[in-house]
């Protein structure tokens, strides 16, 4: 689905929308074939599919914006740099994996390695603003390396594994080994995670002014807060098996 | 001209063209971020001998910072945009990070970009720690007391540095009296500062000095007790002359603050001892801004 | 089948034919007299005004073993990023400098390659390279088995064993890994690192071991000779890469006291330390000392400017290049306290000027190098460039104004310090056979192979006569493998499997006793299990073994 983009389509006439080859399995076929193309010119793409196989929907969109009503496949909005992408359904894996700007807003649940790296890659999600409001998978975060993740459900296991920067914000429930391998970053929580690794360590009770800011933010991209800015929260920091300078932040 | 009996000279006020750059100092109440304001500014009356000038701009409450609490806006001038830089980095890391409970954010958003937490945060030995929200990129350096929290810049741009007025009056006693006046008015005005102490400087200079050493040295023509001595500004009554000098963002607010401060004066009136209003300048050859009492009276 | 290939220009140096006109037959599998008038032919393909050589050999490629495997799981983005989808018969593949091994069996085969030779084969790790060359379609692959760091040789020299019982040793090797050659990486060096040792030049001796890489090279090189191997001693010199080197690349010339021995990858070796950089040519030594000394002969390992990751045995060299790496990520390991293992990914820059010397260093070398029997087209795939930069390679040799352009393109310092402007030297059809087919066979032994005589395996390559050499050797016109059209104007058109060549030298037996004891107490695996037999080679393995004779044994 990646040639679906605003940037590429925005001028482009029904007609030849429909002509776009896309690959079905070991298949090639004219999108005409697989959709209905209407509408006129312009920056705004409505794709109507609740089909969950509909792989790198906003690959690389770059402006624009562009809804999903319906469900969506693995590696929504990978490498995308600005616009709006929105999701009514629920995503697969790698949503918003290599990321570097732009907002994304999942709806529904996301899969594995929410704005997590591809094989091989050194850095997941690179900037921008994604926001979950179901739960996501296994693996939220990883390598993430700047940017913010709010995941208003709960997480899977190893929450922001292997994460290098960023801020990585779970409202539910986050689950086992939370913050394994990180480096640097943060990882705000709501409440206690089902465990944490052995290589961290508690630095104790601290009220941080720099959530405040970070809830304003949210504030403005009209996503909830984890906690009033002002509140107390437990912070550890870790992985102490590689680096150590991350945190995770719990209210107390 | 003459106000409710004081003489507003027909004269006028030379400032010059400088570089500003406005802060946001936060903390736990306002006496904190007051008392970090002051000590950034403490020493920054004259470029001359102090590399910048600054002051206070206003009190901010919970509402109008970015971080939810008292806080203070302060605006300091340099002469070019490197001094100020240096200026700013010695400051406010001799005076803002070492101060218990403050934050440090940008108070303007347009202009060239200045410095802030981008060399401080090497305080923190390799644990600061960076969050970008938005477009702004933070820092958060490890201290004793917590983590002092500074925005990575804050942008300079083109400000009005000199513009002043000087008040004569016939003793010491009222011409301090009609300036505290004048500064109390100022001081809710904002975009301008009043960098000399208390707001008032009793030193005015002139250019240069016998002594070669010296670039400027006092201003004789207003000295009381030269009187009959040298070329004198001042009347046979004349006991005392004070000056207020007024830096601002934009050439208009400067304006508006000198014609505050002295409408603030001339309400005291002859009958408070108040004589005249006057200004300094250097004949109009120096600098760019020209303020012309009484036009700005009109 | 009769098949018949008229009207051809024929480049069969083997044969002593430079580009004559002639008919070539099919028969099956091979190449055959012309039959009698009134036989029918099968098929017939007029070749007027093209050009036919035999298959091309590539006698230095590193297309299987585990450290293939390792430089394709380290860097899984540059499998995506060049991706071959399935096509008519031809299966999919992906990967542009490590490609998986179909799609490095169809681009070889696309390009006229029809024999490839991994030269890092460890023994330990036989049965894997074996199965991954198997599956590597479209070619006929060999091994050379490593020798020089395995604990067991390192003590028998350094106890001082007798010849012939390192012969035995040498020979049960090739014999139980199924190998043609024998290849020594960094002779001690790589045992040495394990001892904490950063460099061992050829007259140092072994932290542990009282012997240096003179010794190992020594015996070995006079093992192949006594054991009538044809494939002289392979050998990875010491000090691989380091400004100066070209002195131990001299100094292990010298140890192989006038036997066959052959110098791989020499660019890499070839390194002086004149100039402000503190690094220079020495391609002209190197050269010169290759001419003066028939028993030598060497394969390039030029360098091509992009990005490729280097895979290497040598852990001492790797170890001391991993800051270069490019992604930042590599990886150095051990095998089996046998050898090492090295992947460093590596981006050569046209604008860096150690990298525009190295390539000019390799060019150099190509060019001053007078007999074309004794040097060898190779970029040490994919160390240097991957093996699908031949083409253009081959156009660097043949076209003096083309490379005179690349050279404007780099470091202008590097250009400066480089006699390669002044090398006028382009070479013919006839040197481009002799150095990829011709030369090859003969160096490896393979008398049916590389040459167009009847009895020859029908391995050959029909190229169209194009004014760039680049476009010729891209796209042949046809490519038979064993007598089957396997590629049609640069397309895969049919699969067939191909063999294992390999050697088999007489050893005496009573060396599996020692070995057999050293294997129980030290070894993975037990000794009856670390031999292959034909039968795998052929059933499990999937790729029978083709037996080339050796020289009748001499003792001294």
């Amino acid at each position: 689905m990646s040639p679906f983009v605003p940037q590429r389509l925005a001028s482009m006439r029904p007609r030849q929308i429909a002509a776009i080859t896309l690959h079905q399995g070991n298949r090639t076929l004219p999108a005409g074939e697989l959709f209905d193309v209407t509408g006129s010119p312009g920056g705004r793409i409505v794709i109507q599919s609740d089909s969950e196989l509909l792989d790198n929907i906003g690959m690389g969109m770059a402006d624009g914006e562009l809804m999903v009503e319906g469900q969506a496949g693995g590696y929504l909005g990978r490498g995308m740099s600005g616009g709006f992408l929105q999701v009514a359904g629920a995503t697969g894996i790698f949503a918003g994996s290599a990321m570097s700007g732009g907002r994304i807003l999942i709806e529904g649940n996301a899969g594995d390695l929410l704005g997590g790296a591809a094989a091989g890659e050194r850095q997941g999600m690179r900037g921008g603003f994604l926001h979950v409001r179901g739960s996501a998978g296994d693996r939220a975060g990883d390598r993430q390396r700047r940017g913010i993740i709010v995941v208003e459900g709960n997480a899977g296991d190893y929450a922001a594994s292997r994460m290098v920067a960023g801020t990585l914000i779970i409202l539910g429930q986050a689950g086992h080994q939370c913050g394994l391998d990180m480096r640097r970053g943060s990882l705000i929580l709501n409440s206690k995670p089902k465990s944490l690794p052995a290589t961290f360590n508690v630095s104790g009770g601290h009220q941080l002014t720099f959530l405040t800011l970070l809830n304003q933010y949210l504030e403005s991209h009209s996503a909830p807060w984890a906690f009033p800015g002002n509140s107390r929260i437990r912070r550890w920091v870790g992985d102490l098996a590689c680096d150590g300078r991350g945190e995770i932040l719990i209210q107390a | 001209m003459i106000i409710n009996g004081v003489e507003i000279e027909d004269t006028f006020a030379e400032a010059f063209g400088m570089s500003a750059t406005r802060l946001i100092i936060t903390a736990i109440n306002e006496r904190w971020a007051r008392i970090a304001g002051e000590t950034m500014t403490g020493f920054a009356t004259s470029v001359i001998g102090c590399g910048v000038e600054g002051g206070i701009e206003s009190i901010l409450n919970e509402a109008d910072t970015p971080d939810g609490r008292p806080g203070v806006s302060v605006l300091l001038f340099g002469m070019s945009g490197s001094v100020l830089g240096k200026q700013l980095e010695a400051r406010a890391g001799q005076c803002v990070l070492t101060c218990p409970t403050t934050a440090l954010f940008s108070g303007m958003t347009d202009g060239e970009p200045l410095p802030l937490g981008k060399n401080l945060r090497y305080f923190g030995d390799g644990y600061q720690i960076s969050k970008q929200l938005g477009d702004q990129r933070y820092w958060r350096i490890p201290v004793m007391d917590g983590e002092f929290l500074c925005q990575e810049h804050t942008t300079r741009k083109p400000a009005v540095g000199g513009g002043n007025f000087l008040v004569l009056a016939a003793t010491q006693a009222q011409a301090l009296t009609a300036c505290e006046q004048a500064i109390a008015a100022i001081a809710r005005l904002p975009g301008v500062i009043t960098p000399f102490p208390g707001g008032i400087v009793r030193s005015g200079s002139k250019v240069g000095s016998k002594y070669k050493a010296l670039m400027a040295s006092t201003n004789e023509a207003y000295c009381p007790t030269l009187r009959g001595l040298v070329r004198t500004q001042l009347s046979q009554d004349t006991g005392a002359v004070l000056e207020i000098v007024i830096n601002g963002i934009a050439e208009e607010e400067v304006g508006w603050a000198m014609r505050t401060g002295i409408q603030a004066v001339c309400e005291l009136g002859s009958a408070q001892g108040i004589q005249r209003i006057s200004a300094g300048n250097y004949g109009g050859k120096l600098g760019r801004y020209h303020f012309h009492l009484r036009k700005l009276l009109a | 089948m009769l098949i018949k290939l008229s009207g051809g220009t024929v480049y069969d140096p083997a044969n002593g034919i430079d580009g004559r006109v002639m008919d070539l037959f099919i028969r099956d599998q091979h190449l055959v007299e012309p039959p009698a008038d009134n036989e029918p032919i099968d098929q017939h393909y007029p070749l007027e005004g093209k050009v036919v050589m035999a298959g091309a050999i590539d006698l230095h490629t590193h297309i299987g073993g585990g450290k293939v495997n390792i430089a394709r799981t380290l860097l899984p983005e540059q499998q995506p990023a060049y991706s071959r989808p399935r096509a008519g018969r031809m299966r999919s593949g992906s990967g542009g400098i490590a490609p998986s091994t179909h799609a490095t069996g169809y681009r070889y085969a696309e390009m006229g390659y029809t024999t490839c030779f991994e030269p890092a084969l460890l023994p330990v790790n036989a049965r894997q390279a074996h199965m991954e060359m198997a599956d590597t379609p479209l070619l006929d692959t060999g091994g050379y088995a490593l020798l020089g760091n395995d604990e067991f040789l390192l003590q028998l020299i350094a106890e001082g064993a007798e010849q012939q019982t390192i012969n035995d040793y040498v020979a049960w090797t090739l014999r139980a890994s199924q190998c043609i050659g024998v290849k020594v990486v960094n002779p001690g060096g790589i045992s040495a690192f394990k001892f904490n040792q950063r460099a061992l030049d050829v007259d140092d001796v072994h932290p542990h071991y009282p012997i240096s890489p003179r010794d190992i090279l020594r015996t070995l090189s006079r093992a192949l000779h006594q054991l009538g191997v044809p494939h002289p001693l392979h050998v990875h010199a010491s000090n691989l890469g380091v400004p100066g080197n070209y002195l131990s690349t001299l100094a292990t010339m010298d140890a192989a006291e006038g036997l066959p021995i052959h110098l791989t990858h020499i660019q890499f070796h070839s390194y002086g330390t004149e100039g402000d950089r503190k690094f220079s040519s020495c391609a002209a030594q190197i050269a010169e000392a290759v001419n003066r000394q028939a028993n030598i002969s060497i394969d390039v390992g030029q360098i091509m400017f992009g990005q490729t990751v280097t895979v290497s045995g040598d852990t001492m060299r790797q170890y001391a290049n991993h800051g270069h790496a490019h992604p930042r990520k590599w990886l150095c390991m051990d095998i089996e306290c046998e050898a090492g293992c090295g992947v460093v990914p590596f981006r050569y820059r046209d604008r860096n000027f150690v990298n525009a010397l190295q390539w000019a260093i390799g060019l150099e070398l190509f060019l001053l190098v007078d007999d074309p029997w004794r040097v060898f087209l190779t970029t040490d795939h994919p160390n240097g460039a991957p093996f699908t930069s031949y083409p253009h390679l081959i156009r660097l040799l043949m076209d003096r104004s083309f490379r005179n352009d690349m050279l404007a393109r780099i470091h202008p310092d590097a250009g400066a310090s480089s006699h390669l402007a002044s090398l006028d030297r382009e070479y013919s059809l006839n040197e481009i056979a002799i150095m990829t087919r011709a030369a090859p066979a003969r160096l490896l032994g393979m008398t049916d192979y590389g040459h167009l005589a009847p009895g020859a395996v029908a391995d050959l390559v029909v190229y169209h006569r194009e004014g760039n050499p680049e476009q010729m050797f891209e796209r042949p016109m046809l490519v038979f493998k064993r007598g089957e059209v396997v590629a049609r104007e640069g397309a895969i058109c049919a699969s067939v499997n191909g063999s294992t060549h390999v050697v088999r030298p007489e050893y005496d037996q009573g060396i599996e006793t020692r070995l057999a004891e050293w294997f129980a107490r030290y070894h993975s695996m037990s000794l009856r299990n670390f031999g292959i037999s034909d039968d795998e080679m052929a059933d499990g393995i999937g790729s029978p073994v083709v037996i080339h004779p050796c020289a009748s044994t001499s003792h001294p």
